[in-house]
């Protein structure tokens, strides 16, 4: 993206001349305030908002608002947004008819997918009956089923347990898909992306390795952020390694 | 018995509709016997527990006793008993049973045809009936969502007891308090739907590979799936024959 602006109708600009390249295969953590910009940035790249000035392409395609790109997926905050059909097991082939796989392979792949994250007994379940953790699982594999090359994240790990955190921790690193992933848990970006941007105030104030831009005590107070507890250096090893 | 849930859903839903039809249009008394015969022979074999039934019961009896009691004190014939002022008439009793005889065994059929269809693939199957798409995904979205709401409803009203409110007896003050609530609920459920529909789209809903590219392997029904709906339309039709010629004659 390049020189990206935009607002809200008769409020000031949220995003204000954002600069963004992203490699293919790149994790990037997306850091900011709340209010800061993030959840606009994903719905620009989604192509749900338009911007008002700027430039912005997915795969050297530009991004046309309300137009579906299969190469893309998006992860939304709140899983309930995101689980809308009766059974676990409609939900993953949701995305899959709609690419055009027949259900017979919808079936097919949506049986090997559930084997794989071990959540098989769910299928026949209807999402409100399923944990806060298994939600959030079931909405990422829902849109991964559908093998996008780029994949955002909006606060993927908020309310999770600490099993089911390692769990999608472990799912996101061994991922090959571009991610963009927005977050305030700075220790669940440490170790899911090798690269953050920091956005403030609609602007991208810093944009580096993850370990060095949160590293950077000063950088991170003056947005309001800690240093996440593993940089600091300890006096006393405490840490298992 | 999966007898039920092995039949077709796009085949079970028209023919157990027709049936439950055709047993509403049943007037004559002599035939009303029929009617819970029939919905219980299909209850067996369904394999739905009797717990269920009896539940589902629960709402539908009550809303029968007071139509019956209209039906039983207001209707015009002879008397049957008499209670001081209380005059309980023949036909008035008549009809309150043919009423609520039909009404069972009509519920009865819809409870059967909506406990053995299973969830998965249901829009599917609703759409390949030619039910317009939109009808079909608004009703799977409100089934799926109302549960939510209700719960974002239940969470409100703990909240509000833990803030102390206590209904009382003044109409105002409760109306004061469920009319925001309400319309809490309703500007919520509006974020979240233009929420939902984002993430459908996201994932290709109405988008034009999801129209025209769509390799839909319809699975065609077994023979026992097309022998069970004309075994049902042939009892639905002969319902109404039977009706006609008692009636006629």
């Amino acid at each position: 993206m390049k020189n990206l602006e935009f607002s809200f109708p008769l409020q000031e600009l949220v995003l204000k001349g954002v600069d963004l390249d992203v490699s293919p295969g790149e994790k990037v953590g997306i850091i900011g305030p709340n209010g800061s910009g993030k959840t606009t940035l994903f719905l620009l790249l989604a192509g749900i908002l338009a911007p008002d000035s700027g430039f912005l392409s997915i795969l050297d395609s530009p991004v046309r608002t309300g137009r579906f790109n299969s190469s893309l997926g998006f992860v939304f905050q709140n899983p309930d947004d995101q689980l809308f059909c009766p059974t676990v097991k409609d939900d993953l082939g949701f995305g899959l008819l709609n690419l055009g796989y027949s259900q017979v392979e919808a079936d097919s792949m949506i049986e090997a997918y559930l084997t794989r994250l071990d959540m098989s007994d769910l299928s026949q379940r209807p999402p409100h009956n399923l944990s806060g953790g298994e939600k959030r699982m079931i909405s990422i594999a829902g849109v991964m089923i559908m093998t996008p090359t780029i994949v955002l994240l909006d606060e993927p790990e908020s309310s999770l347990d600490s099993r089911a955190r390692r769990q999608l921790i472990e799912f996101l690193r061994n991922s090959s898909e571009t991610l963009l992933i927005a977050s305030h848990d700075l220790e669940f970006l440490l170790e899911t992306c090798e690269r953050a941007v920091l956005i403030d105030n609609g602007r991208i104030c810093a944009d580096g390795s993850s370990r060095k831009i949160m590293g950077d005590e000063p950088l991170m107070n003056s947005h309001g952020f800690e240093k996440p507890h593993s940089l600091v250096p300890h006096v006393e090893p405490h840490h298992k390694i | 018995m999966r007898v039920f849930e092995n039949w077709d859903t796009s085949l079970k839903i028209p023919a157990l509709f027709l049936l439950m039809m055709s047993m509403a249009l049943i007037r004559d008394q002599h035939l009303m016997p029929l009617l819970p015969c029939i919905a219980a022979i299909l209850f067996i074999a369904s394999g739905l527990p009797l717990s269920l039934l009896l539940s589902r019961f629960r709402a539908p009896v009550v809303f029968l006793l007071f139509v019956s009691a209209f039906l039983m004190l207001f209707s015009e014939g002879d008397t049957l008993v008499r209670f001081g002022p209380v005059v309980l008439k023949l036909q008035g009793v008549i009809l309150a049973v043919n009423t609520c005889v039909r009404v069972l065994s009509v519920i009865t059929i819809g409870i059967i045809m909506i406990h053995t269809t299973p969830l998965s693939g249901l829009s599917a199957k609703l759409k390949r009936m030619l039910i317009p798409h939109i009808l079909v995904d608004i009703g799977i979205m409100t089934g799926r969502y109302i549960m939510v709401i209700g719960e974002d409803y239940s969470k409100m009203k703990t909240a509000r007891k833990l803030r102390g409110f206590v209904p009382g007896k003044s109409i105002v003050r409760r109306f004061g308090v469920i009319v925001p609530t309400a319309a809490t609920l309703l500007i919520k459920g509006f974020q979240q739907s233009e929420r939902v529909f984002n993430a459908m789209r996201m994932r290709g809903y109405g988008s034009i590979a999801a129209d025209e590219g769509r390799n839909d392997a319809f699975e065609k029904p077994s023979t026992a799936s097309f022998l069970m709906l004309l075994l049902t339309v042939a009892l639905s039709v002969l319902l109404i024959v039977l009706e006609i010629t008692v009636e006629t004659a």
